[in-house]
């Protein structure tokens, strides 16, 4: 009787010890799951993303890139170059010229007429920014040796289309004295700055990723400095309405100041 | 009847061996505790490593033309060394000798060498830490004191190892393939400064001959908050802080640190730090390792090696602009770190931290030669046998109107008897 009782009590630790080994076992590998996934690679980044249903459109680059701060200002000389400019109506005021084409150019010449300095001035320093175009506007961006500006007004065209496909005018604003402030340094990688973005909880679940692009835009409102920036545009559930969000390329931070807000409502109206 | 009898050991047997097979596995598998802890470890080895190399570069690119002239090269756009050092990277079949009977002439034809390209550091170094500078590249090279790394530029079989202490100079051999690519580097959109090196009581300086122009510059910068420090430096401390005059002062059992609130330093004293290494090469990278747990930030990406002193066995980094030390009010440069016993150590370090390079609207300044510098300062009765290293470098320059700006305005400063003194401030010439 006595033995069978001692063999009841040693089941019971033995079970109790079997149960706490299971729950240290499991723990063990959640946390070494939890530790993989601190990964931040391309793959990683887009799996989780999967779980939360926000897709990307494309592949993020993991290869690290170099950046500059750059400092570049406003520019009137527009105001002279608008009296040169043929086949339209220019004026100027504020810092961007507003031009009426009088002859239709069709949508397709406009990468001709842009090399063209009686038709658009400083026309060969922008670059079509096909992600920013649609059927109704079509954008280029003020681009040199360092990289592509993309700012609220500052240095940029946007030609405004017909629903027949004809250019009816277009608004430019022009950068100059575009400077290096600082000598090159390493930014963080298109894969991580989505990461960041997704891990600062600013995608919406069932969110697309539309496209990525490193763009200069402007640091603080009040000063000329310009970073190179993680551009991130998505659109969340059925709506078209596109959302943007920047992320710092040298320190992965976000950049929530009104500037990003502009750079919306300008995409938005046009 | 029988069976019934058997179920109760049956179970207890299962029961045993399911706990030994959960032990066996819990055992093969790492511990999870321990890979969690080892994941943040390597984090913040991975930042000291990652920034080591930065921090261990030479500073300064001096060229010597095939005529003999030498120049001091800049960059506003690119960082000289370290395009160089991605060139010296895929350097390899290493050999490594000492050249002997190397006289005092010898080392001055060495440092003028035509047609090379000088490397140079602020202060003595090792082989040991420009392997690691290089990824490891030069580990099986002998552990020696250098603070100059000539390129021939017309050889690309051999570079030089050369220390003005001991005049000492080494020849590595080695195959190196990109000759072309480093001669591109400094010949893309250089500036070249003239200069000259001349020897003082047998040392080596280099002098700026003639009078040229220099960029002036502004940062934005943060103040690190006191809190910040003190939670993370002395995490145990419970007592009120104590104030006399403009210092704040914390403390706990073995560690002290005081806040300066008028010109933001910090001074911390850790009286049970790790007993310093008297190898250089483990004092150089053990400071650092201890300067970078010190939570500096941002300032650990633009600070260099500057200065070590032996009898005082302190060591100075110093923030760095394109190329040249920033020296702020305080003479201490950005960080130093000062052996006080064999359980003590001190550090220095500013709280302000320069963060976004602004337009500064400033024109360019006209540097006087540094010849002109020691004559002026000796016209004003400084004596010339005290008169030490003369350097280029930025002085910061807070912007009174706003706590955000700093204006770093390129100023002469001169080592004279030990001490750096601001040559505008000496001459009174003052800003």
């Amino acid at each position: 009787m006595d033995f069978k009782r001692i063999q009841l009590i040693f089941l019971i630790v033995f079970i109790m010890i079997d149960i706490f080994l299971f729950n240290m076992f499991n723990e063990n590998r959640n946390l070494q799951t939890e530790s993989v996934s601190q990964q931040s690679n391309s793959n990683e980044v887009l799996k989780q993303m999967q779980n939360d249903q926000i897709s990307v459109a494309f592949t993020p680059s993991d290869k690290p890139l170099d950046g500059y701060y750059l400092a570049a200002t406003p520019d009137n000389s527009l105001k002279n170059d608008a009296k040169n400019l043929q086949n339209q109506s220019a004026r100027f005021s504020n810092g961007v010229l507003r031009s009426t084409i009088k002859l239709k150019w069709g949508k397709d010449s406009i990468n001709k007429i842009m090399k063209n300095r009686f038709y658009i001035a400083h026309g060969n320093q922008y670059e079509y920014a096909k992600d920013l175009s649609n059927s109704n506007t079509i954008v280029y961006l003020q681009k040199n040796d360092n990289g592509t500006f993309y700012s609220n007004i500052y240095g940029q065209i946007r030609f405004n289309i017909s629903s027949d496909g004809l250019v009816l005018g277009y608004t430019q604003s022009y950068l100059s004295n575009i400077k290096v402030l600082r000598e090159k340094a390493p930014i963080i990688s298109a894969s991580k700055a989505l990461y960041n973005l997704y891990q600062y909880n600013e995608i919406p679940n069932n969110s697309k990723i539309e496209w990525e692009q490193m763009y200069y835009t402007k640091l603080l409102q009040d000063n000329q400095v310009y970073i190179p920036t993680w551009v991130i545009a998505f659109t969340t559930g059925d709506s078209s309405n596109v959302q943007i969000k920047r992320i710092n390329a040298f320190t992965g931070s976000m950049l929530n100041s009104s500037n990003t807000k502009d750079a919306i409502n300008s995409f938005a109206t046009n | 009847m029988k069976i019934k009898k058997m179920i109760l050991p049956l179970l207890l047997t299962v029961a045993v061996l399911i706990s030994i097979f959960l032990s066996m596995i819990i055992w093969i598998n790492p511990s999870s505790y321990q890979n969690v802890n080892k994941s943040s470890i390597n984090d913040s080895n991975e930042t000291y490593k990652k920034t080591l190399p930065s921090v261990y570069s030479p500073t300064q690119v001096v060229k010597n033309d095939y005529t003999g002239a030498q120049y001091i090269l800049t960059n506003q756009s690119v960082n000289l060394i370290s395009e160089i050092r991605t060139q010296m990277l895929s350097f390899s079949d290493f050999k490594f000798s000492k050249l002997e009977n190397v006289s005092l002439n010898n080392y001055k034809h060495f440092m003028s060498r035509k047609n090379s390209l000088m490397l140079n550091y602020p202060d003595t170094v090792t082989t040991n830490i420009l392997s690691r500078v290089l990824n490891n590249n030069l580990k099986k090279l002998p552990n020696v004191d250098f603070n100059r790394i000539l390129i021939p530029l017309d050889d690309n079989t051999s570079i030089y190892l050369l220390h003005d202490n001991s005049k000492t100079v080494y020849k590595i051999s080695l195959k190196n393939d990109n000759l072309n690519k480093i001669k591109d580097i400094i010949s893309k959109d250089v500036r070249q400064i003239p200069v000259n090196t001349y020897f003082k009581d047998n040392k080596p300086m280099i002098a700026f001959t003639k009078s040229f122009y220099m960029p002036q510059y502004s940062y934005l910068y943060n103040t690190s908050s006191q809190n910040f420090f003190v939670n993370r430096l002395l995490p145990g401390s419970n007592t009120p802080p104590k104030r006399h005059h403009n210092t704040t002062i914390y403390n706990d059992q073995d560690r002290r640190i005081a806040f300066n609130e008028k010109n933001h330093e910090a001074v911390y004293l850790d009286s049970m730090a790790n007993p310093a290494s008297s190898d250089l090469s483990q004092f150089l990278v053990q400071s650092y390792k201890n300067i970078s747990n010190l939570g500096l930030g941002n300032n650990l990406n633009s600070i260099r090696y500057f200065n070590y002193n032996d009898k005082n066995t302190d060591i100075t980094y110093r923030n760095y602009v394109e190329g040249f030390p920033i020296f702020d009010n305080n003479s201490n440069g950005a960080v130093q770190m000062r052996i006080i016993d064999n359980v003590s150590v001190r550090y220095t370090f500013s709280l302000d931290v320069l963060q976004t390079p602004v337009p500064s609207g400033k024109k360019d300044l006209k540097m006087i030669s540094t010849k002109q510098v020691v004559n002026n300062l000796v016209n004003l009765g400084y004596d010339t046998k005290k008169i030490g290293t003369v350097e280029l470098g930025y002085q910061s320059i807070k912007v009174g109107s706003s706590n955000m700006l700093i204006n770093l305005k390129p100023t002469w400063f001169v080592q004279y008897n030990g001490k750096w003194i601001n040559y505008n401030k000496a001459t009174q010439n003052q800003y």
